[in-house]
Parts: C-alpha cells; sequence; structure tokens
C-alpha cells in the first residue's frame, strides 16, 4: 500500500470541474511526478492532499489512516510536509528563523531524535540542503532558487514521511536545478515519499520513477517517463489537436 | 539597436515592437531581454512551456506590468510607461487567461463594461448577439453561472465588438475542451479576417497553429526562434516533453 | 396592541435609519476594501452643514440637496483623493486605524467649526411635530418620511448599481478590478465616486436622525456603531441583506424598550441586567452575527511584500534604552510640577496599555479594538483586591488574560475588520453590561490604593517607568524567541504555518491573553496615577485612540508604544504650557487647542504616507543622516570623484522620469555626462 493514497478526489469551483476523480499513489522510497498543461488541477489536487481545499467527494489517507477531514497541522503532525508554488516563506524572519519555527513546533507523533536540540536539527538540514551562504539573510530578500532551497529545507525540519513538492524548480537557473534534481533523489533514497508537481518536464522525466499525467482535472495517464512519453494521449494534452 | 522605431521593407512600421524588453516581479526578473515584432495584419502565435514568460511579454504589452527595461512600441509610439486602461482606451484589447469575464455581473452587463472603449451598448449587443446567439438568450444570466466555453465566448465577444487595433490573447484554451477550442478559434479566425492584429499566447501549440500566420517560440524569458508555425511544430515538442535529443537544456 | 404597533412602527423607523447609514458603509467597503469607521462623523458634519444652511435661511428642501448632493460628495471625494487613494499594499491595521484617524479628525474639526458653546444647535424634525394615528398609535410625520427616505435609498440604490454604467462599473471593480482596467473603466474613478455615495448616505442619515437625537457630535458619530451590525448581516457586501439586518436591527431595539421592563426577580437588587442589556442590543446582534461568519479558508497567497517594515529588536540595546528611560524619568519628574507629573504619568501608563498590542498585532498580525477595555478589567481588579499589595497586580493581570482567553475563542475563526469589529462588540458590551453595572461600580469611580512602597507622585512615576521598561523587556524578549517567532511567521503566512504542522488556534489564543494581561496590568497602574478607577477612561471609545496612536508611535515596536502612550498624553499636556496671544483678533490659546485637537487625526491620516509609524520614521532618518555623513567622510578617489557620486544620483526620479531607462537612454545620459569614457577606463583598468 502506498504511503499517501488518494482516491476519487472531486474538486469544483462553482460549475467548473477543477479536479474529476483522481486518484494518486505516492510511495516510499521515490519520487513520484504530476504533471499537466496549466489549468489541469495539479495545485487544486495538491491543496487537497494537504488540506488547504476540502473535496466534494474522496478519500485521501496516510499511512492507512484516512485524514480526508483533517486540519492542516494534524495532517503535517502525522508527516505531511510541502512546498509552495508561489513562496510561502516568513518574509520578515530571517533564513535560520524561517527553519527554526518549523523545528521548534512540539511533534505529536515521532519525537525527534534524542539529544538534538531543535537549533541542531535546525543544522542538519542547513548543511543537507545546502543552505549555509545565506542563513542569515531575510528571507524575503534571497533569490529565488535560495528562496526554493529554504521552503524545501523548512519542509524537510520538521522530518516528514511525505513530501509534497509544489514547482520546486520554477524560477531556478539550469546548475540549480540540476542540484535540486541531485538532492530530490538523494531524498527519495534516504526512505522519503516525494510527490513532485513540475512545469519543468525535463526534470520530472530525469527524476521520477512514476508520473501522472493530468488534464482537464482528470488523470490521462500514469507510468514510467518512458511510456509517458510516448502515449499519445499525453503528447495531445500538451501539444493540443489540430484544428482542421 | 536604435531609439528609432523599425520599419520593414515596404515602408510599413510594425503593429507590435519590443526590443530588449526585461520584466520583473518584484526581485524576480521573468523577462530577460525580449525581442518580438508582429506586422500589422497579422496573427502572431507565441508558444512555448509554461514559465518561458509568455503571459508576462503579453502583460507588459498591454501595460499590466511595466518593463524594467528596454522598449515597447505599439504602431511606432513608444508606449513605456503608458496604464493598461489608457491603452485599453487607445484600442488594445487584452483577453486575460482563466475566464476574462466578471463572474458576478449579468451577460449584458458584462457587455456594458465594454463600452468604455467607446462604442455604444446597442453597437456592442448587435456584434455580439449576431456572432453568438446563445449569449442573447443568457444576457440576463450571471456570467459566472455559465459553462466554461460560454464565459469565454463573452470574453472574446469585446474582441469582436469594440473594434480594437490589436487583440492580445492569453490561453484562450485554458481548461476547455478540444471542441470548444476549435470554436473559439474559428471566431479568432473570423476577427483576423477583419484586419485586426492579433497576439495568441497558447500552449496547445498545434490549435494555434492553423490560424497563426507566424509564430515565435518562448524559453527561458526569450524569444528563441520566430518562423512559420510549420518549422516550429518539431522544436515544439522537444521543448515540452523533453526528448532525449535536441532538449531545451 | 396599540403598543405592540406603536414599538413596530417606532423600530421601523430606526431601522429605516440604519439601513441609510450601513448602506452607505457598504458601499464603500465593497469598491474600496476601507472599513470607514469615520461614515457616523461624515453624518454629524452633515447633520451640522444642514443646520448651517437653515441658519443661513435657506429653505428645507434646497438645503438638503446641497448638503446630498453637493458638500457630501464633494467631502466624499476629498476623502478618498488625498487620504485612502494612498491605502494601496498596506496591512489590514493601517486600513482600520487611518479611518479612525479621520473620525477623531472629524470629531475635532466640527466643534472648531460649529463652536458648542456659543450656539444651541437645533433642528426642527421634518413636519415638526404633526402626528399621524395609526391603528390607534401616534406616530410622527417625521418617522414616516424616514422609512419612505430608507425605501427610496433602496431602490435608487439598486437602480444605480444595476441600471447605470457607472454602477455597473463599480460592481466591475468589485469582481474583478484587473478586468475592469482591461476593459478600460477607470477604477479609481469608481473608488471616489463610491467615497462620494457614501457619504451622502451617511449625511442623510446624519439629517435624519440630527432631530431626534441631539446635535451633539460625539452622539451622532457613534450612532452609526449600532449600524454596524446591519452591514455585517450583508457581510459587507449585499445591500439588501444590510436592509434586512437593519429591519431586524431597528425592531429587536424597539422591542427590548418596550417590553424588557423588569430585571427577573432571581437577581438581586443591586444587579440590573435589563437596562444593561437593553442597551447593548446592537453590539449583542453584531457579536452574534459575526460568530455565523464561516471560517476562512485558509489560503496560500505568495511572498508577501509590504511597505511595511518589521524590526527585529535586541535585547541589550533594549535593556539600555530601559535603563536610560528610568534615568531620564527619575531626573525629569523632580522638575515637574504636581498636574503635569500627573499627566505624564498617565502617558506612561497609556504607553503600557498600548504595549499589548505589540506582541498581538505588531507581531501576531491580530487586530483587537478592545486594549483598554481589558486595561479596566485590570483597573477593576486592583480596585476590588488591590489594598496596596502586588496581588493586586497579579489579580488584575489573571482577570484580564482570562477575559482575553475567553474573548478569543469565539474570536479566533474570524480576520482582518471582522476581528476587529467583533473585539469592538466585546468593548461595547463590557461597557454597557459589566462597567455600568451597580453591583460592581458603585460610584463611577472606585478608589484605588499605590502599591506599598510608591505613594509619591514622583515615586510613582519612576515606577511606572520601570514597569513599562521590564514589561518592553519581556515583549523583546518573546519576540526573540520561539513563541515571538512563532507569532512572526504566523503574520507573514498563515498557511505556511499550518501545513508544518503549528496550530494556529492555540498560538492565538495564547497570543491573546498575553496581550489581554499586559493590558490588565496597564490598566491596573492608570488607575493608581489618579488612584482612582473612573469607569469613563475604560470605555468603549477609548479603544480607539489607544489603538491609533499606538500605531502612530509603531505598532511593532516597543519605543513606538512609549512614544503613542506620551503622544496621547502630551496632547492633553502641550496646551497649557503654551502663552496666551493673540492672533488678529483671536484668541491663541484656542487656536493651539483647536490645532492640539487634531494632531491625533492628522498623525493618524499620515500612516497612509509611512505605514510604520514615527519611531521607524525618525530612526530612518537618523540613519540616512548617519549614512550621508559616513559617506562625506570616506576620501573620494582623486580623479572620478565629481562623476562618481553624479552618477549615483542619477536615479530616475530625479531626472523626473517615472518610467524604468532604456539601455539607449542610459548611453545617450552616459554621453552627454561624459561618462562613456569614465567607464571604459574603468573597465581598462581592472581588466
Amino acid at each position: 500500500m502506498a504511503l499517501l493514497e488518494a482516491r476519487g478526489v472531486n474538486v469544483r469551483f462553482g460549475g467548473h470541474a477543477a479536479v474529476t476523480d483522481a486518484d494518486i499513489d505516492v510511495e516510499v522510497g521515490r519520487v513520484t511526478g504530476l504533471i499537466g498543461p496549466n489549468g489541469a488541477g495539479k495545485t487544486t489536487l495538491f491543496n487537497v492532499l494537504t488540506g488547504l481545499q476540502p473535496c466534494v467527494s474522496g478519500r485521501v489517507s496516510l499511512n492507512g489512516i484516512e485524514i480526508t477531514g483533517m486540519a492542516p497541522h494534524d495532517r503535517a503532525q502525522r508527516g505531511l510536509a510541502r512546498t509552495f508554488q508561489r513562496l510561502e516563506l516568513f518574509g520578515s524572519l530571517t533564513a535560520r528563523e524561517n527553519l527554526l519555527v518549523a523545528a521548534e513546533i512540539p511533534r505529536r507523533f515521532g519525537a525527534p531524535p534524542a539529544g538534538l536540540t531543535a537549533a541542531q536539527r535546525v543544522d542538519e538540514v542547513v548543511d543537507l540542503v545546502g543552505l549555509g551562504a545565506f542563513v542569515d539573510q531575510r528571507a524575503d530578500e534571497l533569490t529565488t532558487g535560495h528562496a526554493r532551497l529554504l521552503e524545501l529545507g523548512r519542509a524537510l525540519v520538521t522530518r516528514p514521511k511525505v513530501l509534497l513538492l509544489d514547482e520546486p524548480a520554477s524560477g531556478l537557473d539550469a546548475d540549480e536545478t540540476a542540484y535540486l534534481a541531485r538532492l530530490l533523489r538523494e531524498l527519495a533514497d534516504s526512505g522519503l515519499a516525494v510527490l513532485l508537481v513540475e512545469h519543468d518536464v525535463p526534470l520530472v522525466m530525469q527524476v521520477c520513477r512514476r508520473v501522472y499525467v493530468l488534464d482537464l482535472g482528470k488523470v490521462i495517464s500514469v507510468g514510467t517517463p518512458e511510456e509517458i512519453r510516448v502515449d499519445q494521449r499525453v503528447v495531445d494534452a500538451y501539444l493540443g489537436q489540430e484544428v482542421p | 539597436m536604435s531609439g528609432e522605431p523599425t520599419v520593414d521593407a515596404g515602408g510599413e512600421v510594425p503593429l507590435i515592437e519590443l526590443r530588449d524588453v526585461r520584466a520583473a516581479y518584484g526581485r524576480i526578473e521573468v523577462l530577460h531581454g525580449v525581442d518580438l515584432v508582429v506586422p500589422e495584419g497579422s496573427v502572431f502565435a507565441l508558444l512555448g512551456p509554461n514559465g518561458a514568460g509568455k503571459s508576462t511579454t503579453l502583460k507588459v504589452i498591454s501595460g499590466q506590468l511595466h518593463a524594467t527595461a528596454g522598449s515597447i512600441r505599439l504602431g511606432g509610439h513608444r508606449v513605456n510607461g503608458v496604464s493598461a486602461e489608457d491603452l485599453a482606451r487607445a484600442g488594445v484589447c487584452t483577453i486575460p487567461e482563466g475566464r476574462g469575464v466578471f463572474a458576478n455581473l449579468t451577460v449584458r452587463e458584462n457587455l456594458q463594461m465594454m463600452t468604455f472603449t467607446g462604442s455604444s451598448l446597442r453597437h456592442v449587443e448587435e456584434k455580439a448577439y449576431a456572432r453568438f446567439p446563445r449569449l442573447k438568450e443568457r444576457r440576463g444570466q450571471l456570467a459566472g453561472t455559465m459553462s466554461g466555453g460560454e464565459q469565454q465566448m463573452l470574453s472574446l465577444a469585446r474582441g469582436l465588438a469594440t473594434d480594437p487595433a490589436l487583440l492580445l490573447l492569453d490561453e484562450l484554451s485554458m481548461g476547455l475542451a478540444p471542441l470548444v477550442v476549435e470554436e473559439l478559434y474559428g471566431i479568432v479566425a473570423g476577427i483576423a479576417a477583419e484586419g485586426v492584429s492579433i497576439l495568441v499566447v497558447e500552449q496547445f501549440a498545434r490549435t494555434v497553429l492553423g490560424v497563426a500566420d507566424l509564430a515565435g517560440l518562448m524559453l527561458h524569458g526569450r524569444v528563441q526562434r520566430v518562423g512559420s508555425p510549420a518549422e516550429l511544430e518539431a522544436e515544439l515538442s522537444s521543448a515540452y516533453l523533453g526528448a532525449e535529443t535536441g532538449g531545451p537544456r | 396592541m396599540e403598543d405592540f404597533i406603536t414599538f413596530t412602527i417606532l423600530g421601523i423607523s430606526l431601522a429605516a435609519t440604519y439601513a441609510v447609514a450601513a448602506s452607505g458603509l457598504v458601499v464603500t467597503y465593497t469598491t474600496s476594501g476601507i472599513f470607514n469607521f469615520a461614515h457616523g462623523a461624515i453624518g454629524a458634519f452633515g447633520a451640522f452643514a444642514y443646520w448651517q444652511l437653515l441658519d443661513w435661511d435657506v429653505p428645507e428642501l434646497p438645503a438638503v440637496a446641497i448638503v446630498l448632493l453637493v458638500v457630501a460628495p464633494a467631502v466624499g471625494w476629498l476623502i478618498e483623493r488625498v487620504i485612502m487613494r494612498g491605502l494601496q499594499n498596506v496591512s489590514e491595521v493601517i486600513r482600520i486605524v487611518v479611518p479612525i484617524g479621520l473620525l477623531f479628525g472629524m470629531i475635532a474639526l466640527i466643534p472648531i467649526i460649529w463652536d458648542p458653546a456659543s450656539n444651541s444647535y437645533v433642528v426642527e424634525p421634518f413636519f415638526g411635530d404633526s402626528k399621524v394615528t395609526i391603528f390607534g398609535a401616534g406616530v410622527r410625520y417625521h418617522q414616516l418620511l424616514t422609512i419612505v427616505v430608507a425605501g427610496v435609498v433602496a431602490v435608487g440604490l439598486r437602480f444605480f448599481l444595476f441600471g447605470t454604467r457607472s454602477g455597473v462599473a463599480m460592481r466591475a471593480v468589485v469582481d474583478d478590478r484587473p478586468l475592469a482596467v482591461l476593459n478600460g473603466s477607470r477604477p479609481d474613478r469608481s473608488s471616489s465616486l463610491s467615497w462620494s455615495l457614501g457619504c451622502s448616505l451617511a449625511a442623510l442619515s446624519g439629517i435624519l436622525v440630527a432631530s431626534i437625537l441631539s446635535m451633539e457630535v460625539v452622539t451622532l458619530t457613534f450612532l452609526v456603531v449600532n449600524a454596524y451590525a446591519a452591514a455585517v448581516v450583508g457581510r459587507l457586501a449585499s445591500l439588501p441583506r444590510t436592509f434586512l439586518g437593519a429591519l431586524i436591527l431597528g425592531l429587536l431595539q424597539s422591542y427590548a424598550v418596550g417590553y424588557l421592563r423588569d430585571n427577573p426577580s432571581f437577581l438581586p437588587d443591586d444587579v440590573d441586567l435589563i437596562t444593561n442589556l437593553r442597551l447593548a442590543v446592537p453590539v449583542i446582534m453584531l457579536f452574534v452575527v459575526l460568530l455565523a461568519i464561516p471560517h476562512a479558508q485558509l489560503r496560500a497567497h505568495g511572498l508577501i511584500r509590504s511597505r511595511e517594515v518589521v524590526p527585529r529588536p535586541d535585547v541589550v540595546r533594549s535593556a539600555i534604552g530601559g535603563v536610560v528611560l528610568v534615568a531620564v524619568v527619575a531626573v525629569v519628574s523632580g522638575f515637574l510640577s504636581g498636574s503635569d507629573l500627573l499627566s505624564w504619568s498617565r502617558g506612561l501608563a497609556l504607553a503600557l496599555i498600548m504595549l499589548s498590542l505589540v506582541p498581538l498585532i505588531g507581531y501576531g498580525g491580530q487586530i483587537s479594538l478592545a486594549p483598554m477595555t481589558f486595561a479596566g478589567l485590570g483597573g477593576f481588579a486592583v480596585a476590588r483586591w488591590g489594598d496596596g499589595s502586588v496581588l493586586g497586580l497579579v489579580a488584575a493581570v489573571v482577570l484580564s488574560a482570562l477575559v482575553g482567553l475567553l474573548v478569543s475563542l469565539p474570536a479566533l475563526r474570524l480576520r482582518g475588520i471582522y476581528l476587529a469589529l467583533s473585539t469592538l462588540a466585546f468593548a461595547y458590551f463590557v461597557e454597557k453590561v459589566v462597567f455600568t453595572q451597580r453591583a460592581l461600580f458603585p460610584t463611577t469611580a472606585l478608589p484605588v490604593e499605590r502599591l506599598g512602597p510608591v505613594q509619591g507622585d514622583r515615586a510613582y512615576m519612576i515606577f511606572l517607568a520601570v514597569a513599562f521598561s521590564l514589561v518592553g523587556l519581556l515583549v523583546v524578549w518573546i519576540r526573540l524567541g520561539p513563541f515571538g517567532r512563532r507569532l512572526q511567521a504566523m503574520k507573514d503566512s498563515p498557511a505556511a504555518c499550518a501545513t508544518l504542522g503549528l496550530n494556529l488556534t492555540r498560538t492565538k489564543m495564547q497570543v491573546f491573553a498575553l496581550s489581554a494581561g499586559i493590558a490588565g496590568l496597564g490598566g491596573a497602574l492608570l488607575a493608581g496615577v489618579s488612584e482612582n478607577m473612573s469607569v469613563e477612561e475604560y470605555f468603549a471609545v477609548q479603544n480607539l485612540p489607544v489603538l491609533l496612536m499606538a500605531v502612530v508611535g509603531g505598532i511593532a515596536y516597543v519605543s513606538g508604544s512609549l512614544v503613542g502612550g506620551l503622544l496621547l498624553a502630551s496632547f492633553a499636556i502641550i496646551g497649557q504650557w503654551v502663552p496666551t496671544f493673540e492672533v488678529a483678533g483671536m484668541d491663541g490659546q484656542d487656536l493651539v487647542d483647536d490645532l492640539l485637537l487634531l494632531m491625533p487625526a492628522l498623525a493618524g491620516l499620515n500612516l497612509g504616507r509611512n505605514p510604520n509609524g514615527v519611531v521607524n520614521e525618525v530612526g530612518r532618518q537618523l540613519r540616512e543622516r548617519r549614512q550621508r555623513r559616513e559617506e562625506e567622510r570616506v576620501e573620494p578617489p582623486e580623479r572620478f570623484a565629481s562623476p562618481t557620486s553624479l552618477r549615483h544620483s542619477l536615479d530616475a526620479e530625479s531626472l523626473g522620469v517615472d518610467r524604468p531607462f532604456t539601455v539607449e537612454e542610459l548611453a545617450v545620459l552616459d554621453r552627454a555626462l561624459d561618462l562613456r569614457d569614465l567607464e571604459e577606463e574603468l573597465s581598462r583598468g581592472t581588466a
């Protein structure tokens, strides 16, 4: 069974169906990709998983426990962490303080390893993600690349089981993207379940073992990157159908 | 790169001319020097993957976002810093991404909002209802309660009824079924036939290639290639899906 | 039966007034996003303008027309143009405080124009006292007219908003402002129009009630607070529901007056619940309606770039500041006369109360309009259980903190203006039901004993300075610790906090309790200044100047509270120091007094330009000056000195250009200023 599971998720905005009957599995030890053209419903689905968006019907479970109606902070306490497409850093705090806020929130499940203070856990993540160069800068003064890394680091400080990343590569240059790809694979290898929403399809193809393609709110294809690449439905979704 | 507008061989001034335009959201620069020339009377498709800067380019042209550097000329006039409402009144009709309608206004009130560019309500209603009889049936209905396709028709009615000089379309097809998209682009072709210059931003590449005379491929905040639509098609699939050969990175 | 009809008609006529006032509030709020706390004051201005015209022998109808069609719209246009248009990219707090500044400006301005001492201002009801009998009940024509007017307003607004292009544009701006711009409509013009319309409606309600209530500024101004409940029934957006809310409110109030007469027999004789509840009907309704508003969904909004800066305090420097404050107070207090000593002591106590808002609003972004109410609870506790011992202060902190916790429970679901209104409703409720309760307050001023060792006025002032410094240090320490970080994080992005596992509800409750506790302590010490806890000092209205001056000083700064508190106290003090003089036949003293009355308002209105408060502004200017001086001290490189500095000053603004430069333009400028060669030389030098 997958660590994070969504079954039959439906979301409507007024008369518009944003997500229709979506099923998603996010498994331990690998990066799962979620791609699709603009307006396909990726971020909406993400918000459903993390509890920021209620769904009309459907079920979400984490580690076998249903979390569909749970508040966002309860889900986070159970091991779900995320980043945001448009950065949601604490702009008036320094990068280190951003991490500290996350580290200092008491955990109800899975106490942090004994003997490590919040500050020490922050230092660990600073090393892991490579934030050392700008850790004392104010968050709203960081470049996009650094800000994205900081958001990733802030999610990691909470020691999540599942990590949901909403377009972590947007605004990064080629070097930063390559670094991110390496980092994501390392995180997955260390036993994390990662769900990656990304516009940068080459990155997804590079790091994901399994990719979901969303179009018009529906999952139109699932498979390995190789399978997805040759799937005619995916090509159509991305390139559109020719007007005769 | 002089301060003078470009004049092509026929002596005509291009309708849109961007030179080395840069633009940013806050400190994040999104356009890193866009050069773009759209001749008068043409339908130009600006294509590219998400995050390439297509919509931002359109926002800069329509005055919604001000460029941090470079020059923007419309019909030879420099328009850096001109406000979006003044450009709208001057005949630049922008249909934004998503639903370009006032959801809590009725169809008729939406049409009434189109009269700020100078047309009379009667003229707007006549033109809109003639092209979209369905809107006439629904004129008393709140725009937000119509289907996605109908809403998009209503927003497109502005391009039709206000007789603009330039029509800017941002992702007309977003979230719509292929048949509806087809119908909408049929209408765009009709507007083009009246001599209106059109700049279309699209992700659904093939859809647009049938309508456009010219196409530009945008990647990483720059227009990388300009050519005939057919020429660009091959390059597109690699840009989107990152095929092993010839990927953008 | 006759009674019932009388009360019903009375209620409907009351409802009509509320409806007119509330619909004005709603019209401005929806189009500009600003809740106009000054709405009632503008109504009062309209009423006085009407009186003035009558006094100049203008007949009633033309006078009404001039006020509604010329004076009030002009005032609204001016307010939007000069004050409100500047309020973009500022926080909710500033958007709430600036109209409060306007409120005080109007309250100060009206008596300057229409001096209450020089005239008795009386406006007769329309049709005088003539009555008509309906089902046996006598009803004034004026009341019927009010009802008719409300109906006309309803129909008129409906026609304007749905039938005219300007009205449609106004609604379009509310719906989707960027799209309205793309349509070529002018949202700024819609905003001006909505303020003009809102002010006309305010003036209309003012004229209608002026003859029923007295022509007195404060009464007229705060009548509109009652209309808040009606506006909130319409969620500040829907006019039909606002009218419905007004109807419910008017009837409830009228029936409460008519039928709630006797206290239930189980209450002790000196407890009067009914009179008090009757007065509190509008605020109780406001509170209940606010509770029915659904929980706002958490939303990711992206990194916010507000114009407000949030300072990072420093414990050592704050401690030094505290010591300096105590030392200065110790010295200066030796030179102050008896009454000045008390006035400045009041300022310090007020500063302590404002300090309670620093963690709550400044750090946590939760708006409260009830600091003085919590302070009042503290004052009550120290009067009741004080006896000169520390226990009194402890009781003050505990009582206020507990009540703060209790209030936060229902208020937590709310945000922004709704949260602010719910705390204001709480403040009015406490004023009407608790502070006027004979069992608790046999007299309006309870004697308070100062803390044992600090009996003298001077000693007490120094004690206040010590207390402020210590609590200020505590606040700084909290800000630098986990809880302060968490508050700041919650203000920056609630959505991110929640997805990191933070329980927002608990955090908000904690900060509400902390803030109420500090306010309680401040209130207890304030009561000690005059050795009297006089309830009027803690009435709901008093919250407004306290919040206003706290924000003017700098809501995110401990030192901002100090400045705010002293400013608030000084407005009463400076006036006495200015020697009397005559300006062109006018009494100079009066002129100074008038200006001083306007000061808080002017300071508040300036917030649109500098939302960070006085402390920040002064700090910034000092820093800049120091920087300039340091720059001057740097030895200029020999040859390039002048062109380099010239180049620095060549930003777009100094040249009067309001758009970005193009590369070509820069090249032209460079050539014009002979910089081209310089640059090449520099680059050759580095190569």
